[in-house]
């Protein structure tokens, strides 16, 4: 159950939050986790759907501790150095069509999109982009095991606004599922920094007046027709319904509570404005740099204030078909397959992402919990689509960060030619997930446990 | 094709209804087998907010949760929809992004309920347009007892405000979250006439019904066939039915996903959009006729990218002799086949069969290494891709690079070039295969596909699976057979759309 905190704490936590001032501790939660017992624990996931870069870009150097100057594609993450460790030399084994996988969560060779299967699920990918994960993903199995007690189970959002291929289905942007009634769940994201306000901060943007009273007051007449509309229809349209008619009252119990006060202001100080959409044509752009922070500084209210314990985050799509950071003149996908000729262009879309994903770990860090840091009680992890090039499944590289009593933080590590799904379950594992398994894999990346 | 329904009747005059064609038989009552609880797509629902409330929403439509395919190539697939917090608060969040837009627009109550408010809450006018709305929104009609539920829990808040727009806005957020607009809800049996529109409207539109319509299903018109096909008829004339169909063609025919180039984009979804609005629509023509259409509609710059000679302004042109082969030779569409920085013979080849057959293909030997171009770099490709004559490799690749050498003299985006990029000494020959028969150049294909059994049947599939919002199964053979000869006799989608509008299925529903 989360802690409900008075407006006046709120209003000055929030103003600790965004102007700099002390975060207090009666922003969140009275339990506490690491060295007292109860802090809720959280797991984040990232994913970055393109390439880290040649070594000269992309390799820290020796084992080790990390050196105090990053190579280009991890610069973002020096501020952030004693919190994150770098893995490299993780693998994922491969199949050719039609082939039958020898190695367990192996991923189809032959296109993008197939590595987030066998990375989040620890399953083998099927031979298409259409479903990129075709498993329960570890996010969700961490939802199963944290996510009670908070507003949401687990939370799923995307920076990249579009697909940027003409397309507005974004069949590739999608990395969380779960198993549900024997049938997978693909969860899609959030990718609007508005509709997440709305969807954390319960009631959104204060437009005009009562606008959470407006929505209470909308929501209870659309409940009450639940009866009429179920009755009217055969059963197996039943359960469907009767599920939209659950998340509708949980919606308009959430905005119950904050219109009563009962803690659903921690919220930001101010709604955040969405960037324009750009075209949604190769190459497009949608000042992605402007909502990654939003969702950032949104993630790290939704964490801290224990609005949810499981986030997925998908900072770019598979196959990055997004502009270029530097000039865009290029898309992120073209870079990659251009290695050599565009090394600078890669190393600073790889640290793009980086960069935004250490704008979450400083947040977190910034974050007071009974005497520690909420990052002090999170998991994260940044995962790469692919390696060093385009299509690599060896040598990748992975960032972890966060709950240093269970995660090494400040180091280069070496993942030993282990696959990166393993890195999933020593994730779990450290948030107290008692599993030793993730779909077809076993065992943990023992070498980033502590 | 335009006559297509007389022509039929003519040929089989066995209906009750003398206007009306013999369907064939796997069109009866169960032709449109069992499909669960339908939600509308990103398409729909903007497609109608737009239509009924009068504002663009172009915009929202990333707010609204994403459409997810498997297995099929469209985005209407009851199966993938699913429910969480995250889809609700979507919705919550679109909502308001609409009633966001009402806000501050003259003559609103005017225009959507037909009267002007002579108080913040005045509950006549609030009840016009409500009862307005919620026909449009709901497909049905409203009831008092609902307009009085409404008005006892919006019209305080107008009178709060002082605004009557007030009141708008909270119908605005009312059926725009509730369920009964944003699923097509049916019971199981026999439908009513409002859920027939609905059906009708789904299909050719891919929007709610219009007031036209709704006014048929209240006066109880639609359980006669012949009443359905004369306002399908009207429908197909009218312009909104071209988005719907571009969309299907492109989810179809995968272009909708296909990266273009920036500078380019536009003209060369506009090229694709105008053929399909010209074969479907305009001329009523065979539909597979999309892969061989002698001309083509282009920009200047899209006439100088296809080396079709200088254009002054927009407008179809004929290709030269030998070229031509309609949507084979668009860069929508051949920018699917693209791998190592140019054409792939044999994914383009792939892509044509895998979506133009509805086929398969068999397995790739696993010591095969498909992320490093084949042979040596500084040869033609017709030495570099010899998969097609290597023990293992053939039988697949017979049939890929088959059709993919044939189409070498187009580009990544569909360029124009007569020889190889950067070897100036490899001559394009155009020259390759389908289905084992030999051809030279985008036209010779086009007319064998158009030709062929198979991808008649997998269109009328891919018709199929649009309608029904899911995969086809075992209990459908009929259906899908009846709509594949219903195509070779006739050749017209517009006739399979009428038919699918006739058959008694659409006024039946059976539950999964």
């Amino acid at each position: 159950m989360a802690k409900t905190i008075s407006r006046r704490s709120l209003l000055r936590g929030a103003g600790g939050f965004f102007l700099g001032l002390p975060f207090l501790e009666a922003m969140v939660p009275s339990l506490v986790f690491g060295q007292p017992a109860g802090v809720p624990r959280r797991f984040v996931n990232a994913f970055c759907g393109t390439i880290v870069g040649n070594d000269t870009l992309s390799n820290p150097g020796a084992f080790g501790a990390l050196p105090a100057t990053l190579p280009a594609s991890w610069k973002a993450l020096q501020a952030v150095r004693q919190h994150v460790s770098i893995i490299s030399n993780l693998t994922i084994p491969t199949y050719n069509s039609g082939t039958t996988p020898t190695a367990p969560a192996s991923a189809y060779n032959m296109q993008h999109g197939t590595t987030p299967a066998p990375m989040f699920a620890g399953v083998t990918s099927r031979e298409t982009m259409a479903v990129m994960v075709n498993g329960q993903t570890a996010d969700q199995y961490a939802a199963e095991a944290l996510g009670a007690g908070s507003k949401l189970g687990s939370l799923q959002v995307r920076t990249q606004l579009l697909p940027y291929t003409g397309s507005s289905n974004n069949r590739n942007g999608i990395m969380s599922a779960r198993v549900s009634g024997g049938q997978l769940l693909s969860l899609p994201p959030v990718a609007s920094p508005i509709a997440l306000y709305n969807l954390l901060f319960a009631g959104g943007a204060p437009t005009g007046p009562s606008p959470l009273d407006r929505q209470a007051s909308v929501l209870d007449l659309i409940k009450s027709d639940a009866s009429r509309l179920t009755s009217a229809v055969g059963a197996g349209d039943r359960a469907r319904l009767d599920q939209h008619f659950t998340e509708v009252r949980a919606l308009e119990q959430s905005i119950l509570s904050s219109l009563g006060g009962g803690g659903g202001g921690c919220a930001p100080a101010s709604v955040p404005v969405d960037p324009p959409a750009g075209p949604n044509q190769l190459g497009g752009w949608s000042n992605e740099t402007v909502r990654g922070a939003l969702i950032a500084e949104m993630l790290g209210y939704a964490l801290g204030c224990d609005l949810t314990r499981v986030a997925s985050w998908m900072l770019s799509f598979e196959q990055v078909q997004m502009a270029n950071i530097v000039d865009q003149a290029t898309t992120m996908h073209d870079d990659s397959h251009n290695a050599g000729a565009r090394d600078a262009v890669i190393a600073a879309n790889c640290n793009w992402h980086a960069e935004l994903f250490a704008r979450l770990v400083a947040k977190l860090a910034a974050m007071p919990e009974a005497g520690a840091t909420v990052l002090d009680s999170t998991f994260l992890s940044l995962n790469f689509a692919e390696a060093k090039n385009a299509h690599g499944r060896s040598g990748m590289r992975h960032v972890v960060a966060g709950i240093p009593a269970r995660i090494k933080n400040g180091l280069h590590i070496d993942g030993g030619g282990l696959h990166p799904g393993k890195l999933q379950i020593s994730g779990l594992q450290a948030v107290g997930v008692s599993t030793n398994t993730l779909g077809e894999l076993t065992g943990s990346l023992a070498a980033i446990l502590v | 094709m335009l006559l297509a329904l007389p022509v039929i009747a003519a040929l089989a005059c066995s209906s009750d209804d003398p206007q009306l064609p013999t369907l064939p038989p796997g069109l009866g009552e169960d032709a449109y087998g069992a499909t669960g609880l339908r939600r509308l797509t990103r398409f729909e629902v903007n497609a109608t907010v737009a239509d009924v409330f009068g504002v663009t929403v172009d915009d929202l439509a990333t707010t609204l949760p994403e459409d997810l395919t498997s297995s099929t190539p469209f985005d209407n697939q009851y199966e993938a929809q699913t429910v969480s917090p995250l889809v609700i608060g979507a919705y919550s969040a679109y909502a308001q992004g609409v009633a966001g837009k009402l806000v501050g627009v003259a003559d609103l109550a005017p225009r959507l309920g037909g009267c002007t408010p002579a108080a913040a809450d005045d509950a006549a006018c609030f009840n016009a347009v409500a009862a307005k709305l919620g026909r449009r929104m709901f497909r049905r009609a409203i009831t008092q007892g609902e307009l009085d539920a409404y008005a006892a829990k919006m019209l305080p808040f107008a009178r709060q405000t002082g605004s009557f727009s007030t009141a708008i806005e909270m119908l605005a957020l009312f059926y725009l979250q509730h369920p009964e607009f944003l699923y097509r809800v049916e019971g199981e049996g026999t439908l009513d006439d409002f859920q027939v529109a609905t059906r009708m409207a789904f299909l050719i539109w891919g929007r709610n019904p219009d007031d036209a319509l709704l006014d048929a299903a209240q006066a109880g018109e639609l359980a006669d066939a012949g009443r359905r096909v004369a306002h399908a008829e009207r429908m197909l004339a009218d312009p909104q039915s071209r988005a719907n169909w571009q969309r299907f063609h492109a989810q179809w025919l995968g272009f909708d996903a296909a990266p273009l180039p920036p500078t380019l984009a536009g003209d060369l979804k506009q090229e694709t959009a105008k053929l399909v609005e010209r074969v479907v629509f305009e001329l009523d023509d065979d539909w597979l006729a999309l892969f061989r259409w002698p001309e083509t509609f282009v920009t200047p710059e899209l006439a100088t990218h296809y080396a079709l000679g200088a254009v002054a302004t927009p407008g179809w042109v004929p290709y030269p002799a030998g070229r031509g082969g309609g949507v084979l030779t668009h860069g929508t569409f051949l920018t699917m086949g693209a791998k190592f920085g140019d054409t792939s013979p044999t994914v383009r080849g792939y892509e044509i069969f895998k979506r133009l057959t509805c086929g398969s293909l068999g397995t790739i030997p696993a010591d095969i290494d498909v992320d490093t171009p084949p042979g040596l770099p500084t040869d033609c490709k017709p030495l570099r891709y010899t998969m097609s004559t290597q023990t293992g490799c053939a039988g697949c690749h017979a049939i890929t690079d088959g059709i993919g050498f044939g189409l070498e003299n187009y580009g990544i985006a569909g360029n124009f070039r007569e020889v190889e990029p950067d070897k100036p000494q490899c001559q394009i020959t155009a020259s390759g295969t389908w289905n084992g028969q030999p051809y030279t150049g985008p036209a010779e294909l086009g007319r064998l596909i158009s030709e062929d059994p198979r991808v008649s049947a997998c269109a009328t599939t891919q018709l199929f699976r649009f309608l029904t919002g899911r995969t086809e199964t075992a209990g459908d053979a009929n259906a899908l057979a009846a709509l594949d000869s219903l195509y070779r006799g006739e050749r017209s989608l517009k006739t399979l759309i009428l038919a699918l509008v006739q058959t008694p299925a659409i006024t039946i529903r059976k539950g999964i």
